[in-house]
């Protein structure tokens, strides 16, 4: 199949590969947390994902932390080790294309495996295909109108949608072309990709 | 330009990402499969039964049957 979507009588027929693919430029570092003053700070955290996968390829940490573990999201630019020689021009544009070798992130997370005297678990990760939304008011419930406007831009490329609870609703996209909705999304630093996919 | 970070702005919610970790231990099985994923176009025919839409649609069974696509 050419295309995601195919148009049957005026409707959209949607299609998504059942089989996950693994996230090659992003990964998940875990710890627990017993009370809010173990918490690692970020600056610590930061410094302990630059000596995994070096300086220059962190694109972007999130904190995705829950009541008992401290989660940190990295989103990377690229390989350790390969590209090295391409000028930054280069990495910029080639960014999304350059995978992080995992073998070598596992590896330094084994030799050092503890920050602050905390176990930092590295959680390889599926490509992200689906968002979950809610107001920032709260009680406020989020209706599919209120969908339908806030993804007015990416609407076709909603494969499904859910309310868990009437105040949050889980997204979740066709995926087709996921990496590039994945870093429309979160790393939106590469402009220049964006032009060539349109 | 829509971003995250924008949408958010706008419309005062707050987005996350739902994220799946990879199985430990089927690590290296899968890892294999995804590199060998074939993504030339080929001719696919798909017949719809009508009857079907209602569950491929449905919230809940819409998980058994991606289930059942995937053991098929």
């Amino acid at each position: 199949m050419s295309s995601p979507i195919l148009v049957h009588h005026g409707i959209d027929i949607k299609f998504k590969r059942t089989k996950q693919i693994i996230d090659k430029t992003s990964f998940i570092l875990k710890t627990s947390i017993t009370d809010e003053q173990n918490k690692i700070d970020s600056l610590r955290f930061d410094l302990y994902v630059s000596t995994l996968v070096g300086n220059n390829f962190v694109d972007k940490i999130s904190d995705l932390s829950s009541d008992s573990e401290q989660i940190m999201l990295v989103g990377c630019k690229g390989q350790i080790g390969k590209f090295i020689f391409f000028s930054e021009f280069f990495k910029f544009i080639f960014n999304s294309f350059i995978e992080l070798d995992f073998v070598k992130v596992r590896q330094a997370n084994k030799s050092r495996p503890q920050l602050s005297n905390k176990d930092i678990t590295l959680i390889q990760i599926y490509e992200c295909d689906a968002l979950e939304i809610h107001y920032n008011t709260e009680n406020k419930s989020i209706t599919e109108n209120d969908l339908k406007n806030i993804f007015k831009s990416v609407w076709k490329n909603i494969f499904s949608y859910n309310f868990p609870s009437e105040n949050c609703a889980e997204v979740e996209f066709i995926n087709a072309d996921g990496k590039i909705l994945f870093k429309r999304f979160f790393l939106f630093k590469n402009f220049f990709l964006l032009f060539l996919s349109f | 330009m829509l971003t995250i970070e924008l949408i958010q702005n706008k419309f005062d919610v707050t987005i996350n990402p739902i994220i799946d970790s990879v199985d430990e231990h089927n690590d290296d099985i899968r890892s294999n499969v995804s590199s060998e994923y074939d993504s030339r176009p080929r001719q696919t025919k798909i017949q719809l039964r009508p009857d079907w839409a209602m569950i491929a649609a449905h919230r809940k069974f819409k998980l058994e049957y991606k289930e059942f696509i995937r053991n098929y």
